[in-house]
């Protein structure tokens, strides 16, 4: 349904997005998921036509969304990071507003505005002006104009900020009910999300695509993850601690950085379990004759987690 | 078609939902009201003092309302059109822009004509109630004394085209900002350079004193206040108006390029 091929896009001397390809198939839920300024919101601009891109070409139902922009257009709903409303009108008189530029006929208008504010929750505010509404209900007017046309694809920018967590449950089963019917790509920075909505996750981050994978996958990397901390200092040479800490078993991958000011060296390491794993590097670290002057365990919070999958999945493609 | 009637409705309701029109259209009717009654107040004056000397009865005879109160009136609205004009178009790219409803507009299946000209017709319908709405000083002047339609006709033609002339410019200069104020400021800073190219002539010579007293907005006012249709200026100012839309058109488009 979607094919993104070698897209580039810069912005002057900035490449925020390079070298992208993906395919997204006919009824597919894909979840876009990468740290801010990743490319997420780029590569799904130009995929909804409103920027060109500097290389490469993005196909929507077989349509060159540059060549043949019209068409793609037709068969879009989308929702921007904020969501496109005009806070002096009526949810109603905007959503058909909408629903009329969109394409949708004159017969259908009031069916189709009705039939978006009820999957989306908001006809209990139909009558009320945009502007005097809270965020969480913005968003979902935001959401109801993506849908209103009853588009084949849907591009869906970070579509639950700002909601409240009924909310959110809500809009992630509205999501899950569009499987089958409707092509979604959603972006996202917030892992469980995809792994609830989506049947496949793309990673981006940088501009770079890192992993495409199911996020039952991507959440077993992620459950087994840990880290310790270390802060040692008297070491002379780099690269033989980070080969001793590597040589440990269990130890995924370790990074080591200099710290100039009080000169000691900080250790990363990733371990299966910091349980099992603490006692050896600790003694590993006192038989080097290194002095020990912090050693922490912790849990990896979903953005760590999700910074290591990024640095290790790095990591794998140069080997 | 429709594309158009659907942004034209949209911005109608903007502009009446906000005091933005209202506000506009009780600034012009207070200041071109003032205009009026001043010559009109003066005219009568005149009339009155000429006619209780009888040696100057031929010069009775050449008085007119349609040379001394519609002229001098069709040119004072001019200059408070061309300070409101900006005002009114200000919003109308620049809060898209703001807001990140562009965004919609331009990944909608729409034209870019089609955004323009719902846009600019709908400022058009602003602008032709506020001068609708000041045909009130035209009842007051036929229903007080004689004077020919042909130049009232021609003023309001005139006034209209000029309008859209100035209006073109308030549209394009709002597609370049997200700040009304910017918009405004440049609409106007475009529209006055325009109004004043036409003195430059009379310090240059030759042909480009001509190009310049050609190019100049309030040079081919001229004909139409004195109730004279020329070709010539009626193409002048649709021109100038397709010019501007065709720039905020280009405008539109450029957007895909930026960022």
């Amino acid at each position: 349904m979607i094919e993104v091929c070698n897209l580039t896009k810069n912005y002057g001397d900035f490449t925020a997005v390079s070298n992208v390809s993906f395919n997204v198939k006919d009824g597919e839920i894909v979840g876009f998921l990468g740290p801010n300024a990743a490319g997420k919101t780029t590569t799904m601009r130009v995929i909804t036509g409103y920027l060109s891109p500097s290389a490469g070409s993005v196909k929507v139902d077989g349509y060159d969304v540059y060549e043949q922009g019209m068409q793609v257009k037709k068969i879009i709903g989308y929702l921007p990071e904020k969501p496109p409303v005009y806070p002096d009108l009526s949810v109603r008189s905007y959503l058909k507003f909408v629903a009329e530029i969109k394409g949708v006929a004159s017969r259908d208008l009031n069916k189709s505005v009705e039939a978006a504010m009820e999957k989306t929750a908001i006809t209990n505010v139909a009558h009320k002006l945009i502007g005097n509404l809270s965020k969480g209900y913005q968003q979902r007017v935001g959401l109801a104009q993506s849908l209103v046309h009853n588009p084949k694809v849907l591009i869906l920018d970070e579509p639950t900020v700002g909601l409240d967590p009924t909310q959110i449950i809500e809009v992630r089963n509205l999501i899950k009910g569009l499987k089958d019917s409707h092509t979604v790509i959603l972006s996202t920075h917030i892992l469980p999300e995809v792994s609830m909505t989506c049947s496949r996750v793309v990673i981006i981050n940088k501009g770079n695509i890192i992993a495409e994978d199911t996020p039952a996958n991507l959440t077993k990397r992620m459950a087994t993850d840990e880290t310790i901390e270390l802060i040692v200092s008297g070491v002379s040479d780099d690269k033989k601690l980070h080969e001793t800490l590597t040589s440990i078993v269990g130890v995924k991958s370790a990074d080591i950085a200099f710290n100039e000011t009080d000169k000691t060296h900080k250790a990363s390491i990733l371990v299966k379990s910091s349980f099992d794993n603490a006692p050896e590097i600790a003694q590993k670290i006192i038989a080097a004759n290194l002095k020990l002057h912090k050693m922490s365990t912790s849990e990896l919070s979903l953005e760590e987690a999700f910074l290591r999958l990024v640095n290790t999945m790095k990591g794998d493609e140069q080997k | 078609m429709r594309n158009i009637w659907s942004i034209f409705k949209k911005e109608i309701i903007s502009f009446f939902s906000s005091p933005i029109a209202y506000m506009l259209i009780t600034v012009y009717l207070v200041l071109s009201g003032y205009f009026f009654y001043l010559g009109f107040v003066r005219f009568a004056n005149y009339v009155n003092m000429v006619a209780a000397n009888p040696q100057y009865s031929q010069q009775l005879a050449q008085l007119n309302l349609a040379e001394h109160v519609l002229r001098p009136l069709s040119y004072n609205i001019c200059i408070v059109v061309l300070l409101l004009i900006p005002m009114l178009t200000m919003r109308l790219y620049s809060e898209e822009n703001k807001m990140g409803t562009m965004e919609l507009l331009l990944t909608s299946p729409l034209g870019y004509f089609e955004i323009v000209f719902g846009k600019f017709f709908a400022s058009l319908f602003v602008y032709a109630i506020m001068m609708l709405f000041s045909a009130v000083y035209l009842f007051i002047i036929i229903s007080y004394g004689k004077i020919e339609m042909g130049p009232i006709i021609t003023s309001y033609l005139g006034l209209f085209l000029i309008g859209m002339a100035f209006l073109s410019i308030g549209n394009f200069t709002s597609t370049l900002t997200k700040n009304q104020v910017v918009a405004a400021v440049l609409g106007f800073g475009i529209l006055l350079l325009f109004w004043v190219l036409g003195w430059g002539a009379a310090n240059s010579e030759g042909r480009m004193a001509g190009l310049l007293s050609s190019l100049s907005i309030t040079e081919h006012f001229d004909s139409f206040s004195k109730g004279v249709l020329t070709l010539k200026d009626i193409i002048y100012y649709l021109s100038f108006t397709f010019i501007g839309l065709f720039l905020t058109k280009a405008s539109l488009e450029s957007t895909k390029w930026r960022l």
